[in-house]
């Protein structure tokens, strides 16, 4: 079992106020072979929910198992094996670049958790050539290249943390229509060759509608849905939950009702252009 | 992290509130003059007119309708500073008039002295944590030093007399009541007035810098810009912090060497940001036309109503009787 969520709720505590962030979330993720994305409206407590995967917060009630590690304990637990195994990365990554070089800035991470000093480097750079960074870059300053390069270093970075479970918030956020489709497309390469499991956070439903194999809706604080995206987006009180339909569904939805071809659920262009010529074939 | 705020600003509708932050700040700089001008001394007229700003700053306190212990709060700080330096006007200052107050009193600094005061010292560490009344208590701790002193004389190497003189007593009160009125007086200040309205009456106030040159406008506009990405820096830093931790960072438990590079991959990424904050608010600023050094106009005005004129009509009427008794009877 990867990660078990078991009735957690947890507040932001100001001065005076507080605000509930998470009510009794139940939620089980298996550590292969999923992609989960995870959408709902802004504040409705996706980026709460992903950081209490990696320890980054604790409920106030309620448990979370991480591999086997339960939060909160009342144990010191060390969190460092914890973030190991579940990569977390937030929105706009580029931002924590640091380092003088790419492939130091890389070597960061499995730095910090003390692995061999010949397997730092040897895994830094398998994590650089994943992401499709060139060899001739590893030198380079991480601030001399452009913002997509960036993000893909720092995805870099999480990765060469070999984890098991990966969580990006918003990867696509910023980034150019040409560099959104190049990054699903590396993530889903990785997914392919390693089977980790992927938690992707988006408001792109054309992302998550074409890469998704399974989709959590949160709205206010609770888990409003979850399950496969076919069942999301079948269900009758779909617009309710603040969400769009990816665009081949809503062009296959128009043809429907305007030349009433009969409705299928496809996510990907290829996939309605094929459907269509097959159709008219007949 | 999300409302955090910056200064000590509470929200309130008196006529503290209501008043113009420049007649403010100006009745608070000419209060604080006066207060120092009484002399020390204490001749009974003197006395009087300490009692009377004291009496004067409790009536705002309660007027203000913000409670008595938030302002007496402002004190802590300084309740050392304070303590010692009464101590030392009572113990040390030799008076020119000995009219004795009480009995001289012998303290011994001896070996069994120094050990229960060392012995009270660690029970005062110890306790102070469960004690809810910590000022109070503090207080009594210093009492209990002299009074082991004062009962232990066994082993003695060194010895010493203390006589309570009328004039080394008025004075220590007198330093104790002068400056805990200026303390409430200033946190009154900042309790009453919003940092935006604060720069905005220094801006007020040091408008005729103007005149040789000192660019005041820009001076007050990059105070307000600073107090302004306080928070904003802070939420970023505190997304970099959670950034860096799931890289493995571990900001509390790590040696000195990798707490110096995990530091440095804080400070790096906010300096990026801050540096980019700035550059992005400097396009917005000149997108809306706003010239460095040219004339602008304000959204909120500061106008000088009837009651500021009577508040600092008071508040010069105070300083100016305070002169008047002071110098001339």
């Amino acid at each position: 079992m990867g990660i078990q969520f078991k009735e957690v709720t947890f507040r932001y505590k100001g001065f005076k106020t507080e605000y509930q962030a998470l009510e009794f979330i139940n939620l089980e993720i298996a550590s292969k072979g999923e992609i989960i994305g995870i959408c709902g409206h802004t504040g409705s407590g996706k980026s709460t929910l992903v950081q209490h995967m990696n320890g980054l917060l604790q409920a106030d009630q309620g448990t979370v198992s991480v591999f086997d590690i339960v939060l909160p304990s009342k144990k010191k637990v060390k969190l460092n094996t914890l973030r190991r195994r579940v990569g977390l990365v937030f929105q706009f990554p580029e931002y924590q670049l640091f380092e003088e070089s790419i492939l130091k800035d890389v070597m960061f991470g499995p730095k910090n958790l003390k692995m061999k000093q010949e397997d730092i480097e040897r895994i830094s750079k398998e994590a650089l050539s994943s992401v499709g960074i060139d060899a001739t870059l590893y030198d380079q300053s991480p601030f001399r290249i452009s913002g997509g390069q960036m993000r893909r270093v720092a995805i870099a970075g999480v990765l060469a943390m070999q984890p098991d479970i990966l969580i990006l918030d918003e990867p696509t956020r910023g980034l150019d229509p040409v560099g959104q489709k190049d990054l699903m497309e590396m993530l889903y390469q990785i997914h392919q060759e390693t089977q980790m499991t992927m938690l992707i956070i988006s408001h792109d439903m054309d992302v998550l509608g074409q890469y998704a194999t399974r989709m959590l809706v949160m709205k206010e604080g609770k888990k409003i849905f979850d399950g496969s995206k076919d069942a999301l987006f079948s269900r009758d009180d779909f617009l309710d939950m603040n969400l769009d339909y990816p665009s081949s569904l809503k062009v296959l939805k128009h043809l429907h009702q305007e030349i009433s071809i009969p409705f299928k659920m496809l996510y990907t262009i290829p996939e309605v252009i094929a459907y269509l010529k097959e159709f008219s074939h007949e | 992290m999300n409302n955090m705020t910056i200064g000590q600003y509470i929200p309130g509708q008196s006529w503290l509130h209501k008043l113009d932050p420049r007649v403010k700040m100006l009745s608070l700089i000419l209060l604080l003059v006066s207060i120092f001008l009484i002399p020390i001394q204490g001749s009974r007229i003197d006395l009087i007119i300490l009692g009377s700003y004291f009496i004067g700053t409790m009536f705002l306190v309660v007027s203000s309708g913000i409670p008595l212990l938030k302002v007496l709060q402002g004190l802590r700080p300084i309740l050392f500073l304070l303590m010692f330096t009464v101590l030392i006007q009572i113990l040390l200052i030799q008076p020119t008039q000995r009219v004795p107050l009480s009995d001289t009193y012998t303290f011994y600094v001896s070996l069994t002295s120094i050990t229960a005061i060392i012995l009270w010292i660690v029970f005062y560490q110890v306790t102070k944590k469960w004690i809810k009344f910590k000022v109070l208590y503090f207080l009594l701790s210093v009492i209990v030093v002299f009074a082991l002193q004062y009962a232990l004389p066994f082993g003695s190497f060194f010895q010493y007399d203390v006589t309570l003189y009328e004039e080394t007593v008025f004075r220590g009160l007198f330093i104790f009541f002068s400056i805990v009125i200026i303390i409430m007086l200033t946190s009154l200040l900042t309790f009453t007035t919003m940092t935006t309205d604060i720069n905005d009456g220094l801006e007020g106030i040091l408008f005729p810098l103007k005149w040789i040159k000192v660019p005041v406008d820009v001076l007050t506009m990059m105070v307000s810009l600073t107090l302004r990405y306080i928070p904003t820096l802070l939420i970023e830093t505190d997304k970099i912090m959670k950034a860096q931790a799931s890289r493995g960072v571990d900001f509390k438990e790590a040696s000195l060497k990798d707490k110096i590079t995990q530091v440095i991959s804080l400070l790096i990424p906010v300096f990026v940001i801050s540096f980019k904050r700035a550059e992005d608010l400097a396009n917005a600023m000149e997108v809306r036309g706003y010239v460095i050094g040219q004339k602008r106009t304000k959204i909120d005005v500061l106008k000088i109503k009837t009651s500021d004129y009577l508040a600092f009509f008071g508040v010069i009427s105070i300083v100016s009787f305070t002169i008047y008794l002071v110098f001339f009877s």
